[in-house]
């Protein structure tokens, strides 16, 4: 009961600040933070998306250049922010309370620190298997790996199998025939550039679209439920991922979808 | 590797944790965070004290908490402060041995469905019944036991749902994240296989035609 009537207050706590906020802004710094704050819990909702879908999928795909710009910006200025309140704190020896929203934010600034790491971790892994398709794919279309790779990753792709390279050439490749030399030949019955799996089967989960921008996309199924038609060419199926739902799917048929973020990888 | 062969691929149980810990929960502080602003000039010690700075989640809320009236923060923040004893969290609806109960009847009712769960209901209830045990007003032995159940009528189902694992695709709604964690290696390597198998049979069936 008890619950109900502080739901209620609450309710009304937050009408009234939405409404003196939105004409003027009254409060000094709470406008302020509010509009940056919406950005930041969108931000790294986009990056644990971004992670998710690196992680399951077959293929290295594009580095989101802005998001992680943003993110490594803002983690650089908490942990300086951190910083200057830890020294703050220990120099005034402050009550208890003031330790509380420290110990909160230095886990919140490991949280977002595990999951940067572990999507450039997953990335580098990435990198090294598929070092001579990416190869293949700049010397197809140059400038590709500019939007693929960060500039720090390309320097990493370069000298990584620049290094491979001269291992594999003074080990083995000097001591074959001329002929036999090849690390990249596609010519023969097997083509001898790795390439993602991209029929790999993926779990997925199909988002709803932005409620004010209708997807022209979007079809109705038989059941009337709103769905994206995908075409499986190798079976000449076509199958209706509804909105909502949970599908397994080849990586290929859903890759377009993926890449437009109407469906995620989980 | 850059990443662990274990973790390719696939999640790990911690971070299936770790993303479930994401979500929003209701809790209900102990503390109150709330800037006074009237009283501030006659009390320095609360003015001084520290402001939230979030950087992953909006920190409207934390800094605008309100001893004994309900808010809404992430989870894993609201096990950190459960921990220090600053909040007490506020079960979510469906974690009540009534709702459970109807859960479990629909799951063994329907055999080709799945109750539409929360899609981290695992997960959520191990967490708040190791972390934030003394906050169910349902005695935590009960609330456990039924989740045991509902986890076996739905293990059951998986297991027979495998059958109709093809070639093509499969529809899963309402399979939580730590359940479609579970089966992925195994889903996704017989489907890999049935669909290498069925690309061989269709290379020879064109085979033969040509000839």
């Amino acid at each position: 009961m008890d619950i109900n009537i502080d739901d209620i207050l609450a309710d009304l706590d937050r009408d009234t600040t939405a409404v003196g906020s939105t004409p003027a802004p009254a409060g000094d710094d709470t406008t302020r933070l509010d509009d940056s704050a919406a950005t930041v819990a969108a931000d790294y909702s986009t990056l644990v998306t971004h992670w998710c879908n690196e992680r399951v999928a077959p293929e290295l795909l594009p580095y989101p250049h802005t998001l992680m710009a943003r993110v490594l910006a803002r983690l650089a200025a908490q942990i300086e922010h951190l910083e200057t309140l830890s020294t703050g704190v220990l120099e005034q020896t402050l009550d208890r309370s003031a330790k509380l929203p420290l110990l909160c934010m230095e886990a919140e600034l490991e949280r977002l620190k595990f999951v940067v790491r572990s999507l450039l971790r997953c990335r580098l892994g990435k990198i090294d298997r598929f070092g001579l398709y990416l190869r293949q794919l700049d010397a197809r279309s140059p400038g590709a790996l500019q939007t693929l790779l960060s500039a720090q990753e390309r320097v990493y792709y370069e000298r990584h199998s620049a290094i491979l390279l001269k291992l594999f050439n003074n080990a083995i490749l000097r001591h074959m025939p001329a002929e036999m030399q090849a690390v990249d030949d596609t010519e023969g019955s097997v083509s001898m550039i790795d390439e993602p799996e991209w029929a790999r089967f993926v779990f997925l989960y199909v988002r709803e679209p932005a409620p004010d921008a209708p997807d022209p996309l979007l079809a109705v199924d038989d059941h009337g439920q709103p769905c994206y038609s995908v075409n499986i060419p190798e079976l000449g199926e076509v199958v209706d991922l509804a909105v909502g739902g949970i599908y397994i799917m080849r990586y290929n048929v859903i890759k377009d979808l993926l890449m437009d973020g109407k469906v995620v990888l989980i | 590797m850059a990443l662990p062969r274990n973790l390719q691929d696939t999640f790990s149980l911690q971070e299936v944790q770790f993303l479930v810990e994401n979500e929003p929960i209701k809790i209900m502080p102990r503390i109150t965070t709330k800037p006074i602003r009237r009283k501030a000039a006659s009390t320095p010690s609360a003015g001084s004290s520290v402001r939230w700075k979030l950087i992953t989640t909006d920190d409207h809320n934390v800094n605008n908490m309100v001893a004994m009236s309900s808010t809404e923060v992430s989870l894993w923040l609201a096990l950190l402060l459960k921990q220090q004893g600053k909040c007490s969290i506020v079960a979510p609806a469906w974690l009540t041995i009534k709702q459970l109960d109807s859960f479990i009847e629909f799951e063994l009712q329907n055999t080709s469905r799945f109750a539409n769960l929360p899609w981290n209901w695992l997960i959520i209830a191990h967490l708040l019944f190791q972390k934030a045990a003394d906050d169910f007003r349902d005695p935590v032995h009960i609330l456990r036991a039924k989740i045991q159940d509902l986890r076996e009528a739905r293990l059951g189902k998986i297991a027979k749902g495998l059958q109709h694992l093809n070639e093509s695709h499969l529809q899963l709604d309402n399979l939580s994240l730590s359940e479609i964690n579970e089966m992925r290696p195994f889903a996704v390597g017989v489907m890999d296989k049935l669909r290498d198998i069925h690309a061989a049979a269709a290379d020879r069936e064109q085979y033969a035609n040509n000839i």
